[in-house]
């Protein structure tokens, strides 16, 4: 059968932007259905070590270095605990329960050739690696938000979209959901479901003039990602720099936090950072430069997660907790494994079915 | 992913754990590990494991020096949840 595409991927974030690359490079035809036109601002501005080797794979990583992202070399943890936690047997506290730090560069990871990692403005590296794709071969059409997905034929599945004011069909022999935190698939096939423990919600804007020597401990660690912990149960704030001036501060918390207090989103971030004086009195003396956004529907898994002809990847397959900047990872790293699996089946004439390798492997499907 | 759910959890319900982990030289590459990123082993990291038996230890001993140190949100230690 004669399809318009052998895979078309929606979403054009950094998992189906690289599951293109992916699949284009391979030979296959690929089309990323992108409901936004990029550049977009998004949250997750932070990533670890992990995305260099599928950076380097794609060959998006050349351009990543051009575009002159800020440097990550770490990462630290803050703690508004001021009592003397017991040591309870363990060695090596330098700072005893208050702060922690590490540095990628302690440990050998392999296919990582640097000492560093990337702090990113979304909307600037989400376009390069969509160009990224569009280059390597892959059919992008933005601003094309997939309506729904038609499974009925068993030979491919039957994409329904709404370009401007049309609306189109387009033909695949498989899709490979990549629709982020929208879920497209999980909500359409109603496969969806909350995490039983984690219920979390944000709050973020960026902050221009931000002072980050005076919060770090060592100032040659200003540029790494903070968590600084509140004295509120399960909530934390992010310190991401974006830029030398500009740094991302985000408020995470559980969301029946934000249904209790009552109050506006602002109002709702500085009540929060106000329990941490020396970040407050710092974030006070800089310019906020973007709107408060919150990002809510934060905790979720799927039940199924690989079928006959789909494949979900990224966020569009699960998404916990943002605390140790794994999404663009986990997004790079299942678009890899999802797209191994689907380019051997291009070779072999089959397509994904359900409880094949991807479900298990990149996003721990039962 | 199963170790990325697990670890994520345990940190939620006794930050002082991960702090203790990240810091002590006999578990601090396993949890290095993680934190790059690398978390798609089907074996459980050693540090984990450990952490996993220590926060139930903690959490079933109300006397425990670090039992007034337990977040609200719980998961299974016992079994992954996914």
């Amino acid at each position: 059968m004669t399809t318009d595409f052998d895979v078309a991927v929606i979403g054009g974030g950094p998992a189906g932007a690289t599951a293109a690359a992916y699949l284009a490079q391979a030979g296959m035809s690929v089309a990323v259905f992108e409901s936004e036109l990029f550049p977009r601002p998004h949250v997750g501005e932070t990533l670890v070590p992990a995305v260099t080797p599928i950076l380097h794979e794609t060959g998006a990583l050349e351009h990543i270095d051009a575009a002159g992202f800020l440097h990550k070399y770490g990462a630290a943890w803050t703690s508004a605990e001021s009592r003397n936690v017991p040591h309870n047997g363990f060695t090596g506290l330098d700072h005893d329960f208050r702060a922690a730090e590490i540095m990628f560069n302690e440990r050998d990871q392999p296919g990582v050739d640097r000492d560093y990692t990337y702090h990113v403005d979304r909307a600037k590296f989400d376009l390069i690696l969509l160009k990224h794709a569009d280059t390597v071969g892959a059919s992008v059409f933005s601003g094309a938000r997939v309506l729904s997905v038609d499974f009925d034929d068993p030979e491919q599945v039957r994409l329904t979209c709404r370009i401007g004011p049309r609306q189109t069909d387009f033909t695949a022999r498989l899709v490979v959901d990549a629709s982020g935190r929208q879920t497209l698939l999980g909500r359409q096939l109603r496969i969806k479901v909350p995490d039983p423990v984690f219920d979390q919600y944000a709050i973020h804007t960026w902050f221009e003039g931000l002072d980050r020597k005076v919060l770090s401990a060592d100032v040659g660690k200003a540029d790494y990602v903070y968590v600084h912990f509140l004295p509120i149960k399960d909530t934390w704030v992010w310190q991401i720099p974006i830029t030398d001036t500009v740094t991302s501060i985000g408020v995470v918390t559980q969301k029946k936090r934000f249904a209790a207090a009552n109050v506006d989103r602002e109002a709702f971030f500085w009540d929060f950072v106000a329990s941490r004086p020396d970040l407050t009195e710092q974030l006070k003396k800089a310019k906020r430069v973007r709107p408060f956004k919150p990002e809510g529907d934060y905790s979720y898994a799927m039940r199924q997660i690989c079928g006959d002809r789909f494949v979900m990847i990224g966020d569009a397959a699960r998404f916990v907790d943002p605390i140790f900047s794994s999404g663009v990872s986990v997004a790079l790293n299942s678009a890899r494994l999802a797209c191994k699996d689907i380019i051997a089946g291009h070779k072999e004439g089959t397509t994904p079915r359900r409880g094949s390798r991807p479900s298990r492997a990149s996003c721990g499907g039962r | 992913m199963k170790n990325w759910y697990e670890f994520i959890s345990i940190y939620y319900r006794l930050n002082v754990l991960f702090t203790a982990f990240v810091q002590d030289p006999r578990y601090r590459t396993d949890v290095l590990k993680m934190l790059q990123g690398d978390f798609y082993d089907t074996d459980e990291p050693t540090a984990l494991r450990t952490m996993r038996e220590a926060l139930a230890l903690v959490e079933n001993d109300p006397e425990h020096l670090w039992h007034p140190y337990l977040g609200t949100l719980r998961a299974p230690t016992a079994a992954p949840v996914f």
